[in-house]
């Protein structure tokens, strides 16, 4: 496995030794970048210092900038994609973090904002070496200092991810190339943990090779030893017999995503819907199934999994060569909502950009922020032209005699994926990028209705 | 949201000389290099900046560091305080405080931090604001400078432009209740050692250590704040509009000590047991 980590570890040294990189020599380091984001794309956000910049082992280049606050912990920034064989950087995000993880306990007797109550950011842990295998380590600013304002608490580093693909060429349309094409995945990872109480959240951001985003949210730490009291069957019983109940909690995650596609934050967004419409004439026995297309033109609420198949997607004022509007897809499933409050009532929110509406909860601890208190306020009627994405996934965290000491991670995720946004994958080899396996040869393929006015 | 103090919430006492004076020697001890925007101000207002006086915590290490930012114009043309989305610096952080008091003689001169000394608000923290996403990528460098008054239980947050150099806008709310410094969260601490409820939590240091417990520093101590759930009676039915926490202590790098069940109301620095069915730790 080879990891060519070069620009990552020259970041994290020159700002180890250089705590407050003078702005000068930033300019002049800017100065000597060259290639594609050096002609045309905006001007980078942040510094070489503090850019996360990695091309994986597909070829493709992650770049974006990062900081910290005291709520959110990890802020990404200026998140572009340049698959290899692309002339240009292409812009995703203009800004992403976690927005809120919202923890009601089953009986009532707490329920914590540990953004906005506990500041989650402002306690990044020290990680170790062994923490952030293959990567490097940067400086957070974090309360849990013990030296200094900071911990080595932010990893940058890669991840296998098992198979991108793996497919037989004889299959390919008019096909002149033979035998299995495969390859191994490989994604820029990108973390910090940060505590709130007895809990240690992995606040996880993974770049795959293909041009995915993967936000995760892996639960870690101990239970809560003051919340084994819940002697009134809201619990599950721990350790010998039933003595120790430990209670069941939800935590609710939700994360903030202002997508900034190909530079133009005035993008659309789109739902889809796919449900089962009949049966076939010839085979009356056979569902046939149609997927139709709404635009989401105001400020909404959506679930995922109301009767249909349901999914949206951001879609950019620009298109791939193939004349087809380079998207974004959200695929995400709330496997466990929250009805408690009215900000866990939708799985995703669409806003309209605000710069005061941050949280998803508790927006109200900020008072330069928005004095409306979450989401589900947010959503007001207002025409989306710069569309902010709220993304919700709940977990009912029903403790197990496994969750002890200490617990064992558990994931919540969704996932960004690119739809459209190249004419063919990111890591399609160069010598299967021939027009001929770009479209055609599939009778069978069938468009989503309205595909084709899109 | 309604500015509490514009609106006349929030009622002011006439500041005493003698704070001011201790405001002005606060600012010649600090011994920090000025800029131009700063000394302007100082001309102007009548009550010279104190230079340390919003600093909860002392600069990192103690170390004397520069807080002057002359704009540099980057090789892109930019000008500015450094490059535009990093995260903040030491300097950039100790700057922002210092301009978000200079223009705001009330909050400079009579306000009070946990520890109750005038002029001194207690110093919350500083975040790099958010910048809105534009066409063509234009990026922002401002911050927040968050002060809390325990004067009159007032929150206030500043929204400084690193660039000009100026405070933009500023907020003050009453009824908003964000987490503890850690100074706060220290001074809660001391107030329960201090108070004959304190009393468990010395004895389960000496079970812990074999040792006594006497002095706040002998703790790591973190804390969260309390507000009340439903309608509440009693001693902390204050809370939330007073600035209350709760604390959890460790002996470092040894045990947990339990401290849960007390709440420390900082606004009036009493004591309280909470019932138990209600207290619980974060998470």
């Amino acid at each position: 496995m080879k990891k060519v980590f070069r620009p990552l570890t020259t970041a994290a040294s020159l700002a180890l030794l250089l705590p407050s990189a003078l702005p000068a020599a930033a300019g002049a380091a800017d100065a000597t970048r060259t290639g594609a984001d050096a002609r045309n794309a905006p001007a980078r956000a942040c510094s070489p210092d503090n850019a996360i910049e990695h091309t994986l082992r597909g070829g493709g280049t992650w770049r974006m900038c990062w900081h910290d606050t005291r709520l959110e912990g990890l802020v990404l920034e200026d998140v572009t994609f340049q698959p290899r064989g692309e002339a240009e950087p292409i812009r995703i995000l203009h800004r992403a973090s976690l927005a809120q993880i919202h923890v009601p306990y089953d009986n009532g007797t707490a329920e914590y904002s540990d953004l906005t109550e506990d500041e989650l950011g402002a306690h990044a842990n020290p990680l170790r070496p062994e923490d952030c295998p293959g990567g490097a380590l940067r400086q957070i600013r974090s309360n849990l200092a013990t030296r200094g304002e900071t911990v080595s608490g932010l990893c940058v580093t890669t991840q296998e991810r098992g198979f991108a693909f793996h497919g037989d060429n004889a299959d390919l349309p008019r096909s002149v190339h033979r035998g299995n094409e495969a390859q191994q995945g490989q994604d820029l990872v990108v973390y910090t943990v940060n505590e709130a109480g007895h809990y240690h959240y992995i606040n996880q951001w993974n770049f795959s090779d293909d041009g995915t985003i993967t936000p995760r949210l892996g639960a870690a730490g101990n239970l809560s030893p003051d919340d084994f009291n819940a002697a009134d069957g809201t619990g599950w019983p721990l350790g010998e017999g039933a003595r120790a109940y430990s209670t069941s909690h939800h935590h609710n995650v939700f994360w903030r995503l202002v997508f900034d596609p190909d530079g133009t934050p005035t993008s659309r967004v789109e739902q889809y819907d796919t449900r089962q419409t009949g049966h076939s004439a010839k085979e009356p026995r056979t569902p046939l199934h149609e997927t139709t297309r709404t635009s989401v033109d105001k400020e909404t609420g959506g679930l995922t999994d109301a009767d249909t198949q349901r999914w949206w997607r951001i879609v950019s004022k620009y298109e791939n060569t193939d004349g087809h509007p380079r998207s974004w897809e959200i695929v995400h499933h709330n496997p466990h909502r929250y009805g408690g409050r009215p900000f866990t009532e939708k799985d995703i929110y669409f806003t309209e950009y605000k710069a005061g509406e941050r949280y998803a909860s508790d927006n109200r601890m900020s008072p330069e922020l928005s004095p409306l208190e979450h989401v589900g306020q947010f959503v007001g009627g207002e025409k989306l032209t710069r569309p902010v994405v709220w993304v919700q996934v709940g977990y009912h965290h029903i403790a197990r005699d496994e969750d002890q000491a200490p617990m064992p991670v558990h994931w919540q995720s969704f996932q960004i994926v690119p739809r459209d946004v190249t004419a063919m994958n990111a890591l399609t080899p160069d010598h299967l990028r021939l027009p001929r396996y770009n479209g055609g040869g599939h009778p069978a393929h069938h468009p989503p209705s309205g595909k084709g006015d899109k | 949201m309604r500015d509490a103090r514009s609106a006349g919430a929030g009622e002011r006492r006439v500041v005493p000389p003698a704070a001011r004076r201790r405001a002005a020697l606060w600012s010649l001890a600090g011994g920090t290099v000025l800029t131009a925007a700063a000394t302007a101000v100082m001309i102007t207002g009548t009550v010279p900046l104190a230079a340390t006086g919003a600093a909860g915590r002392p600069p990192a290490g103690g170390e004397p560091t520069s807080t002057a930012l002359s704009p540099v114009p980057t090789a892109d043309g930019r000008t500015g305080p450094g490059p535009w989305r990093d995260p903040l610096t030491t300097a950039e952080i100790e700057r922002a405080q210092q301009l978000a008091l200079a223009e705001d003689t009330d909050l400079r001169t009579a306000s009070e931090n946990v520890e109750r000394e005038r002029g001194r608000p207690q110093y919350l923290g500083t975040d790099l604001a958010e910048s809105p996403p534009s066409v063509g990528g234009v990026w922002e460098r401002k911050v927040v400078v968050r002060f809390y008054d325990y004067r009159d239980d007032t929150l206030t947050h500043k929204t400084v432009d690193l660039l000009t150099q100026k405070v933009e806008s500023s907020r003050t709310v009453r009824g908003v209740q964000p987490p503890p410094t850690r100074e706060e969260a220290r001074e809660a601490a001391a107030l329960l050692l201090g108070d004959p409820l304190g009393d468990g939590l010395r004895q389960d240091f000496a079970r812990a250590t074999g040792g006594e417990l006497t002095r706040v520093e002998q703790l790591q101590v973190t804390g969260w704040t309390y507000e009340p759930r439903g309608i509440q009676r009693g001693p902390l039915r204050a809370c939330g509009a007073e600035r209350c926490v709760q604390v959890s202590t460790r002996v470092p790098d040894g045990p947990r000590i339990n401290a849960d069940n007390y709440v420390i109301n900082l606004s009036d620095r009493s004591v309280h047991r909470l019932r138990a069915e209600s207290g619980g730790l974060s998470s």
